[in-house]
C-alpha cells in the first residue's frame, strides 16, 4: 500500500471521470479543431483529466512523504445531505412549510430526542419566517402548503 | 477633457433626490438580500429585476448596480464572518478574512474591506474619466484567442492559490469545465450529458454548485467540529482597524486597484479573476508569505480593492460594446434591453447621461455603503451571532430556498446535495473546490472562444502565439506555472486549508 492514498484515490477518480467524459462525448459530433462539434470540448477535457489523473498516480508512486487520509465523523455530513434531499423531494408537492420543518428535524436529528420542544420551536419559527420573507416579502413563487 | 465635463454632468444626474434614493435603496436591499447565505448578487439582481421595470432607465440601472455592489459587499461580509463566499469573487476573501474573524478581528477585516473598496472606487472613477475612450479600443482588440487564453490564465491562477498539488487542482478546474458543458450547446443546439432530462437542458445551476461546494460543506464542517464556535465581534469599537492594519493595507489596496482596472474591462475578467489574481500577487510579493491563509490583512484589502475596481470597470464592456463580462452584467444587460436601451458603441455618444450617471452613482453608492453600512455591520453580525444550533437550520433552509428560487427547480436542490457529497469526498483527498467552481463559471466562455479562435485560424493552434496580447497572456500563464513548479518558490510548510 502506498504512503499517499489521497493521490491514488484522487488520480483514480479523475481518470474514471475522464474516461467516461471521453467516451460519453463520442455520442455527439466531435468534429475537428477547425470545426468543433459539441463533443469536442468534453472529449478534450476527458483527455486532460486522464493525463492529470495519471500525474497524480505518478506522484503517489514517486513521492515518499506519507499523506494519509484524516479520520473524521461522517454523521454531520450525512444529516446535512439527508435534510437537503428531504427539502428537495418535499418542496414541490408538500410546500415550503413542510419542507422547512422536515429540513430542521432531519438536520437536528442528533438532538431531536433530547430537546424535542426546542427543535420543534426552531422548525415552526423558521418555517413562519421563511414564508413571511420569501413568499410574502420577496414575492417568490413557491407552494406553501400540501393543499 | 470632454470626459471630465461629462463626468461632472454624470454626478449632476446621479445626485437628484430620486436617483440618490434608488441608489440607497438598491445598496441596502442588495446588502440585506446578499447577507442571506445562498443568495448571490446574481440571484439578488434576478430576484429584484422586476422591481425596476416601472422606473426610468437610468434610475433602474442605478438601483440594479446598487443591488449588485451591495450584495457583493455582503458577499465579503459573509466570507469574513462565516467562511461562506456570497459570490465567486469573495472566495479569496475567505482565505484570510475568516481566519481574522476567528482571531476576533472580524471588525478590522470588515472595515478594511469597506475602506479599500472605497479607495478603489475613487481611483477608478478618475481612471475611467481619463481612459475610457482608449480603454474601449483596447477591449475591442480582444478577440476569441485572447478570451481563450485569459480563461486558462484565470484557471491556472486559482489553482495556484490552493496549497495542494497543482495537478489535483488543475484537474478540478478541468472537471469544472466539463460540468460547464452540461446542457444545450449554444452553437449546435445539441443537448449534452443531459440524459434526456429537460431539467438539465439549461446546464447545471451555478448556484447549486456554489452552495453545495461551499455553504453546505461549511455547515458540515461546523457541525463536525467539537470546538465551540469562535466568538465573533462583540464590541463595536472592535471595528476600528489598528494603525498597523492601515499601514499594511495601503500598498495592497493600490496594487489591487491597479490589477482590477484592466481585468474588469476584459470580458471574462471581472471581479472574480481580479480578486484571485491580486491575492496571488500579494502572496508572491509578501515578505513573509506564510502569513497568508492565517489572517493577513493584505489578503483582505487587495482582493476587495481589485474586485471593486473590476466591478466598476466591468460596466465598460457591457455598456460600450454590449458584451456582458459576467453573469451579473448579463442580467444588467437584460434590464437595459427591457428599458429599450441598446448598449453598444453608440451608447456613450447617444446616452452619455446613462454611462456617466451610472459611474457617478456607483461611487456615491460606495460611499453610502461605507457611511451607512459599516455602522450597521453590528446589526448584521448580531443576526449571524445566533448560536449555531439556531443558525445552521436557517442557513440550510435559506440555501435550499435560494437554489430552488434561482430556477424554480427542486431538482437543482438535489444536484446541490450531490455536489456537496462529491465535494466532501474530494476535500478529504485534498482537492480544493474553488477551481472546480471557477471552471463551471468560465467553461462555456472558454468553449465558445476556443471554438471561434480555431475556426478563424482554420484549426491552427499557433493563433494563440502569433497575436501580441494573446502571446503575452500565454507567457504570463507559463511563467506562473513554472514559478509554482520551481522548488525555490514553494512554500516550506503548507498553511491550513481554509477553503473547505
Amino acid at each position: 500500500m502506498t504512503a499517499r492514498p489521497k493521490d491514488v484515490y484522487a488520480g483514480a477518480i479523475f481518470i474514471a471521470i475522464g474516461l467516461a467524459a471521453y467516451f460519453g462525448a463520442q455520442q455527439y459530433d466531435v468534429g475537428s479543431a477547425r470545426n468543433m462539434g459539441p463533443g469536442y470540448l468534453p472529449a478534450m477535457m476527458g483527455v486532460v483529466l486522464v493525463i492529470l489523473g495519471g500525474f497524480s498516480l505518478a506522484n503517489a508512486a514517486r513521492l515518499r512523504t506519507p499523506d494519509p487520509i484524516a479520520k473524521s465523523s461522517l454523521e454531520p455530513f450525512v444529516l446535512v445531505v439527508a435534510s437537503v434531499i428531504a427539502f428537495a423531494l418535499l418542496i414541490d408537492w408538500a410546500g415550503l412549510v413542510v419542507a422547512v420543518v422536515a429540513l430542521v428535524f432531519i438536520s437536528s436529528l442528533r438532538r431531536l430526542f433530547s430537546h424535542p420542544f426546542e427543535i420543534l420551536a426552531i422548525a415552526v419559527g423558521l418555517a413562519v419566517f421563511c414564508v413571511l420573507l420569501f413568499s410574502l416579502g420577496l414575492g417568490m413563487a413557491m407552494p406553501l402548503w400540501p393543499w | 477633457m470632454e470626459a471630465l465635463t461629462q463626468l461632472v454632468d454624470g454626478f449632476a444626474v446621479a445626485m437628484t433626490l430620486a436617483n440618490l434614493l434608488y441608489c440607497l435603496g438598491g445598496a441596502l436591499l442588495g446588502t440585506l438580500v446578499g447577507i442571506l447565505p445562498g443568495i448571490s448578487p446574481v440571484v439578488a439582481i434576478a430576484m429584484l429585476l422586476p422591481l425596476t421595470f416601472q422606473v426610468e432607465p437610468l434610475s433602474a440601472l442605478i438601483m440594479l448596480a446598487g443591488i449588485y455592489y451591495g450584495a457583493s459587499h455582503a458577499g465579503s461580509t459573509t466570507a469574513i464572518m462565516l467562511n461562506m463566499p456570497g459570490e465567486p469573487s469573495a472566495v479569496v476573501i475567505c482565505f484570510d478574512g475568516y481566519p481574522m474573524a476567528r482571531q476576533g478581528r472580524a471588525g478590522p477585516a470588515l472595515a478594511i474591506a469597506a475602506l479599500s473598496s472605497l479607495f478603489a472606487g475613487c481611483a477608478c472613477i478618475v481612471i475611467i474619466a481619463f481612459l475610457s475612450p482608449p480603454l474601449a479600443r483596447i477591449a475591442l482588440a480582444f478577440q476569441a484567442p485572447e478570451y481563450t487564453v485569459t480563461v486558462v490564465l484565470a484557471l491556472v491562477g486559482v489553482s495556484m492559490l490552493s496549497d495542494e498539488s497543482l495537478v489535483k487542482t488543475l484537474a478540478m478546474a478541468a472537471l469544472g469545465i466539463l460540468i460547464g458543458t452540461v446542457g444545450t450547446d449554444v452553437t449546435s443546439g445539441t443537448a449534452r450529458f443531459t440524459f434526456d432530462d429537460t431539467r438539465l437542458s439549461e446546464g447545471v445551476s451555478f448556484v447549486a454548485i456554489a452552495i453545495g461546494l461551499f455553504a453546505f460543506a461549511e455547515v458540515c464542517a461546523m457541525l463536525g467540529s467539537d470546538v465551540p464556535r469562535p466568538r465573533i465581534l462583540s464590541r463595536l469599537r472592535d471595528l476600528m482597524p489598528t494603525r498597523e492594519d492601515l499601514r499594511r493595507s495601503i500598498m495592497p489596496t493600490v496594487r489591487g486597484t491597479a490589477i482590477g482596472v484592466p481585468l474588469g474591462i476584459l470580458p471574462g475578467g471581472g471581479p472574480l479573476i481580479a480578486s484571485v489574481c491580486s491575492y496571488a500577487v500579494e502572496k508572491k510579493v509578501a515578505r513573509d508569505p506564510s502569513r497568508f491563509g492565517k489572517g493577513a490583512i493584505e489578503g483582505v484589502a487587495a482582493p476587495e480593492a481589485a474586485a471593486n475596481s473590476a466591478a466598476f470597470t466591468s460596466f465598460i464592456p457591457m455598456l460600450a460594446i454590449g458584451i456582458p463580462a459576467s453573469t451579473a452584467m448579463a442580467l444588467m444587460l437584460g434590464g437595459l434591453l427591457i428599458q429599450g436601451i441598446q448598449p453598444g458603441p453608440r451608447l456613450m455618444t447617444q446616452h452619455p447621461d446613462i454611462f456617466w450617471g451610472l459611474v457617478a452613482s456607483m461611487w456615491i453608492g460606495n460611499l453610502m455603503l461605507l457611511v451607512l453600512n459599516l455602522p450597521l455591520v453590528g446589526v448584521w453580525i448580531r443576526l449571524l451571532q445566533l448560536p449555531y444550533k439556531y443558525l445552521y437550520p436557517l442557513i440550510l433552509a435559506f440555501c435550499c430556498i435560494g437554489i430552488y428560487a434561482f430556477r424554480g427547480q427542486a431538482f437543482d436542490v438535489l444536484i446541490a446535495a450531490g455536489v456537496c457529497t462529491f465535494g466532501y469526498v474530494m476535500a478529504r483527498l485534498d482537492c480544493s473546490p474553488a477551481p472546480l467552481l471557477l471552471g463551471v463559471v468560465l467553461g462555456p466562455m472558454f468553449e465558445e472562444n476556443l471554438r471561434r479562435a480555431l475556426l478563424v485560424s482554420r484549426g491552427d493552434p499557433t493563433v494563440f502565439f502569433t497575436r501580441p496580447i494573446s502571446l503575452s497572456i500565454v507567457i504570463l500563464t507559463a511563467v506562473l506555472v513554472l514559478a509554482f513548479m520551481l522548488p525555490a518558490f514553494r512554500r516550506p510548510a503548507p498553511p491550513p486549508t481554509v477553503d473547505a
